[in-house]
């Protein structure tokens, strides 16, 4: 019976494995830039173009269609009915410590999200899995 | 009886080091669970359905990227 392919056979395909391959590729490219320099500004700028391009047609296309509120995309209609406080109480949690720790000083002691990237950072493999990851969740937001 | 103990580095990296601890088990049980808690998918869909809230989440998404890559 001829159906849909399955969420692996989907990631095996050779057009994903070759999306995956050059995404990698790109972060890997990106983490190599300075921060404040010209080429941290062109090699973010692209994917920003890129997706905000991307964006904006699917904008368009939506409106010309008449197109409803976008429905769940493959997400299971279950996953809507558990506790919905959990996950935003604990990000409330940490905008409150973030707040805390942006008024308080010294930095060393009080390491905020962004001081706790860099940080993290520090070596090229990570620098480029958190490019990665956001790229993949831009692409994410794009796509739901 | 003293002033309260100041707050320590290893104070703070433990706090994170827990709010993220509790974000992935949340996540995970959003999953494995049987969706006793809600994920962070089934949160942020209803808020992608409509456009100024979309807009609004990928305004967000371009801001992480330029504030830690490019700034």
């Amino acid at each position: 019976m001829a159906g849909r392919p399955t969420t692996l056979a989907r990631w095996a395909s050779p057009g994903y494995l070759a999306a995956l391959v050059a995404t990698g590729a790109y972060s890997w490219w990106v983490a190599t830039t300075t921060p404040f320099s010209v080429g941290a500004d062109v090699a973010t700028a692209i994917p920003l173009g890129v997706l905000g391009a991307l964006a904006v047609v699917q904008w368009r296309a939506d409106r010309a269609n008449g197109a409803p509120a976008r429905p769940l995309r493959r997400l299971d209609p279950a996953a809507a009915t558990g506790a919905a406080w959990p996950l935003p109480t604990v990000l409330l949690a940490a905008l409150a410590f973030e707040l805390y720790n942006l008024f308080s000083a010294p930095r060393s002691v009080h390491p905020t999200v962004s001081s706790l990237y860099d940080s993290a950072a520090g070596t090229h493999a990570w620098k480029a899995v958190f490019v990665l990851a956001w790229l993949a969740l831009g692409w994410d937001l794009l796509r739901r | 009886m003293g002033s309260p103990p100041p707050v320590t580095r290893a104070d703070c990296y433990a706090l994170w080091a827990v709010l993220l601890g509790l974000l992935v088990v949340g996540e995970a049980l959003a999953h494995l669970g049987h969706h006793r808690v809600r994920g962070f998918a089934a949160l942020v869909t209803p808020l992608l359905a409509r456009t100024p809230s979309r807009l609004a989440l990928f305004l967000g998404w371009m801001w992480l990227g330029w504030h830690f890559f490019a700034r």
